[in-house]
C-alpha cells in the first residue's frame, strides 16, 4: 500500500512542470460565477455602494500558524459555515452594489472544500461574480495545507464581463521551488455592465505582504501602471483593496503589539522603508477616505489586526477612482459605532465602504 | 448500515479463509484439501515463476525477489511466500503473506494478506513546514490496516492473467482529529480509516513481448461507500525487460480517476521498477 502511493507521489511530482497545477500565464481569463437565484436590483439612486474586504477565507478570529499566534491550519465544516454566515450577515447589512474581496477560497482542504464565492452569492443580493486564484495548488506540502485555492474576487448586483488575471511578479528573493508554491499576486479586473450607466471598471488586488525585496512596490506600481491605463483610455474605474502597506502621514509604522512572529518568512508589519508607497495613488486618483482625513487622525480608519484582542491598529485596505466618490462617504467599519456591527470577529480586517457617484463617464 | 455489516462480514472471511484452507490442505480429518478436489489437467503449461508478485503464483520455495520500490518477497515454504515493504518497514512496519489455494482447472488461486501500521509514518508527515503532509495540530491515532486479497491466475503460456478481489479496514484506537490526504493513489487508500471498509477489484496481465522484453499491465477499483469520493479506478502498464531469473527491470505509467472529498481528479503518473532475485 505504501510503496505505491508513495513513490507514485513522488513520480508525479516529477511528470510534467507543473504537476501540482500550481502556475498561470501572465493573463488569463478569470473564473465566472452566477447567483443560484437572481435577485432584480432594487431601485437605485444615483449612486452605487462599493465594499472592499478582504475576508481571510472565512477564518474568522482563529488563530492560524501563519499569524503565529496559533497553530491552526484546517477548519471543519461547519465553522467555516458559521464565520460565512458572519461574513453574509455583514454583507447583507451594508447592500453592496459592487464588492471586492480577498483571501476568498473556492477549493480548498483547509476551508473544508467549500466554494466560497459562490456561496456568498447564494446568501446574500449580489448576483454575479468573477474569481482569480492567488494561491492554488493541488498539494502543497508544507503545513499540512494540501490542496488549495484561495484568491481575489469582484461580486456585483449587475452583469460582469471582460474579467481577468493580470499575474504580478513573485518575491525575488525566494527560490524556485517555494515559489512554485507560493502566493502568486494578480490583479483582477473586469467591466460591470451597470444599468443606465455603462461600463465600470472594476479592479482588486492584494499585494505582497511579506516581501522585504521590494516586490510590494512593484506589484504596486503595476497596480497604478493597469489603473493609468484604463484612465488614458477614458475608462473610469473603481479599484482598491489589502495593498499590505499604510497611507503616507501614518504615525505608528512598526512595532505593532499584535506582530509577533520571529521567523524572517512572516515580517510583514515594519512598514518604515515603505513611507511613499502609496503617495502616487494618492496623488492621482481618488481614495474613498480622504488622506487629509486620515492623516488628522489614523485611527478610525485603521482595518486590520493579527489578533482578536487586539483591536484595528493598521490601515492596508483601501478603495479608489478616477471617478466620483460622494464626499465622505468613505467608512471604515470598525465597530458597532462605526458601521453598525463589530466586525472585529468576522475577519482580520475591517470592511471599507464608499458611495460612488454615477455621472456621465 | 446493512452493506457495511456485509462489507465487513466479508473482509472477515477473507482474512481468515486463507489460515482455513491451509489447515485443510495439512490434511485435518474427514477433509478434502482444495487442490484435490479438483486435480489440474495433466497437460496444464507450467506457469512462470519469477517477478510475478501481482498475481496468484507464489515465489519459489527458498527464493528472495527485492524490489527496489517494490517488496522483499520470500518463498517460505510452498504454499507460503512472505513479503514486506524494506523501504517503509521502519516507519510503517508491514508484513504481507500469500497463500497457494491450489488449483481449480486452470486457475491457480491464493490469497493475500496484509498487515500494515501506518502510525509512526504518519505521524512524520504530520509536521510543520516542508514536509508537513498532514497539520501538526491534529492528532494521528494508532491505525492498523488490515487487507485480504483473494487472486485468481490463469497461464495462457507464458502470459498470466489474474483476477483479485479485497478489502481493506483500517481500524483506529484512541481519538483520532486526523484528515484525509487528498493525493491520488494516497486517498483510495487510506480512505478507510475514514469508513468501515475499502473494496479492492483488480485484473492484471503480463507475459512476453519478444525475447526479454514483456509486458504488465492491469486495472484497479476502489470503492469506499460512505466515504467522501466513493470511488477510484487506476490502470497501469509498462514494458518489463527480464534479463534472466535473476534481475528484471520495469518502466511504464499509471493512470488515477478517483473521487475525493472536492471532487474527481485525474492524474497520471511515471512509474519505474527494478528487481532482484536469487
Amino acid at each position: 500500500m505504501m510503496q505505491v502511493a508513495l513513490m507514485q507521489v513522488l513520480a508525479s511530482a516529477l511528470w510534467g512542470c507543473d504537476p501540482f497545477n500550481a502556475t498561470f500565464d501572465d493573463v488569463e481569463d478569470a473564473r465566472y460565477y452566477e447567483a443560484a437565484e437572481l435577485v432584480a436590483p432594487g431601485e437605485r439612486g444615483p449612486e452605487l455602494v462599493v465594499m472592499d474586504w478582504n475576508v481571510k477565507f472565512g477564518g474568522a478570529r482563529i488563530d492560524f500558524w501563519f499569524d503565529c499566534h496559533g497553530e491552526r491550519v484546517i477548519m471543519d465544516e461547519e465553522e467555516v459555515l458559521e464565520n460565512l454566515e458572519g461574513l453574509a450577515m455583514k454583507i447583507r447589512q451594508v447592500d453592496p452594489d459592487i464588492l471586492l474581496v480577498q483571501e476568498i477560497d473556492i477549493d480548498s482542504k483547509r476551508v473544508a472544500y467549500i466554494d466560497q464565492v459562490q456561496w456568498l452569492l447564494d446568501h446574500s443580493d449580489l448576483n454575479y461574480a468573477v474569481f482569480a486564484s492567488q494561491w492554488r495548488a493541488h498539494h502543497v506540502p508544507t503545513d499540512g495545507i494540501g490542496r488549495v485555492n484561495m484568491g481575489n474576487a469582484i461580486l456585483s448586483k449587475y452583469p460582469i464581463r471582460d474579467a481577468q488575471r493580470i499575474a504580478m511578479p513573485q518575491i525575488s528573493t525566494n527560490d524556485a521551488l517555494t515559489n512554485y508554491f507560493y502566493l502568486k499576486r494578480h490583479i483582477l479586473t473586469s467591466v460591470v455592465e451597470v444599468p443606465d450607466y455603462g461600463d465600470l471598471h472594476v479592479l482588486n488586488v492584494h499585494t505582497d505582504a511579506f516581501a522585504q525585496d521590494g516586490t510590494k512596490e512593484v506589484q504596486i506600481d503595476l497596480f497604478k501602471d493597469e489603473l493609468d491605463r484604463i484612465d488614458r483610455a477614458g475608462g473610469v474605474f473603481v479599484a482598491g483593496g489589502d495593498l499590505n502597506t499604510l497611507p503616507p502621514g501614518s504615525v505608528k509604522q512598526n512595532d505593532f503589539p499584535d506582530s509577533i512572529c520571529v521567523s524572517e518568512d512572516f515580517q510583514a508589519d515594519d512598514f518604515r522603508q515603505e513611507t511613499d508607497a502609496l503617495s502616487e495613488l494618492y496623488a492621482a486618483y481618488t481614495p474613498a477616505i480622504a488622506l487629509a482625513d486620515y492623516q488628522a487622525d489614523n485611527a478610525p480608519y485603521f482595518t486590520h489586526s493579527t489578533q482578536g484582542g487586539t483591536f484595528w491598529n493598521r490601515k492596508l485596505d483601501y478603495l479608489f477612482t478616477n471617478g466620483t466618490f460622494v464626499a465622505g462617504s468613505g467608512l471604515t467599519h470598525q465597530d458597532a459605532a462605526s458601521g453598525g456591527v463589530d466586525t472585529m470577529e468576522l475577519s482580520d480586517h475591517a470592511p471599507i465602504t464608499v458611495r460612488f457617484a454615477l455621472e456621465a463617464p | 448500515m446493512r452493506g457495511m455489516r456485509w462489507t465487513m462480514v466479508v473482509a472477515l472471511l477473507l482474512l481468515v479463509a486463507p489460515l482455513q484452507v491451509w489447515a485443510q490442505e495439512e490434511g485435518g480429518p474427514g477433509e478434502v484439501s482444495a487442490q484435490a478436489a479438483t486435480p489440474a489437467p495433466a497437460a496444464a503449461p507450467s506457469a512462470p515463476t519469477t517477478f510475478v508478485g501481482g498475481t496468484a503464483l507464489l515465489v519459489e520455495e527458498g527464493r528472495w525477489e527485492l524490489g527496489l520500490f517494490g517488496p522483499l518477497r520470500y518463498g517460505l515454504i510452498e504454499k507460503v511466500e512472505l513479503a514486506t515493504h524494506p523501504l517503509w518497514f521502519f516507519v510503517a512496519p508491514n508484513l504481507q503473506a500469500k497463500f497457494n489455494l491450489g488449483q481449480r482447472g486452470r486457475w491457480h488461486l491464493a490469497s493475500k494478506a496484509q498487515l500494515t501500521y501506518p502510525t509512526p509514518l504518519l505521524r512524520l508527515l504530520s509536521r510543520e513546514g516542508i514536509g508537513g503532509i498532514l497539520p501538526s495540530d491534529r492528532a494521528v491515532p494508532h491505525l492498523v490496516s488490515l487487507q485480504a486479497e483473494l487472486l485468481a491466475t490463469r497461464a495462457y503460456g507464458e502470459h498470466l492473467l489474474t483476477y483479485g478481489l479485497g478489502v481493506q479496514v483500517l481500524p483506529r484506537v484512541g481519538a483520532s482529529e486526523m484528515v484525509s490526504i487528498d493525493l491520488p493513489f494516497v486517498y483510495p487508500r487510506t480512505a478507510a480509516a475514514f469508513g468501515w471498509a475499502t473494496g479492492i477489484a483488480q485484473v492484471q496481465a503480463q507475459g512476453p513481448i519478444y525475447k526479454k522484453l514483456g509486458y504488465q499491465a492491469d486495472v484497479r477499483a476502489f470503492v469506499y461507500p460512505g466515504i467522501e469520493g466513493a470511488f477510484a479506478v487506476e490502470q497501469g502498464a509498462g514494458l518489463r525487460l527480464t534479463t534472466s531469473e535473476r534481475f528484471m527491470a520495469q518502466a511504464g505509467y499509471r493512470f488515477s480517476y478517483a473521487g475525493y472529498p472536492f471532487g474527481t481528479m485525474t492524474n497520471i503518473a511515471p512509474t519505474v521498477e527494478l528487481a532482484w532475485g536469487f
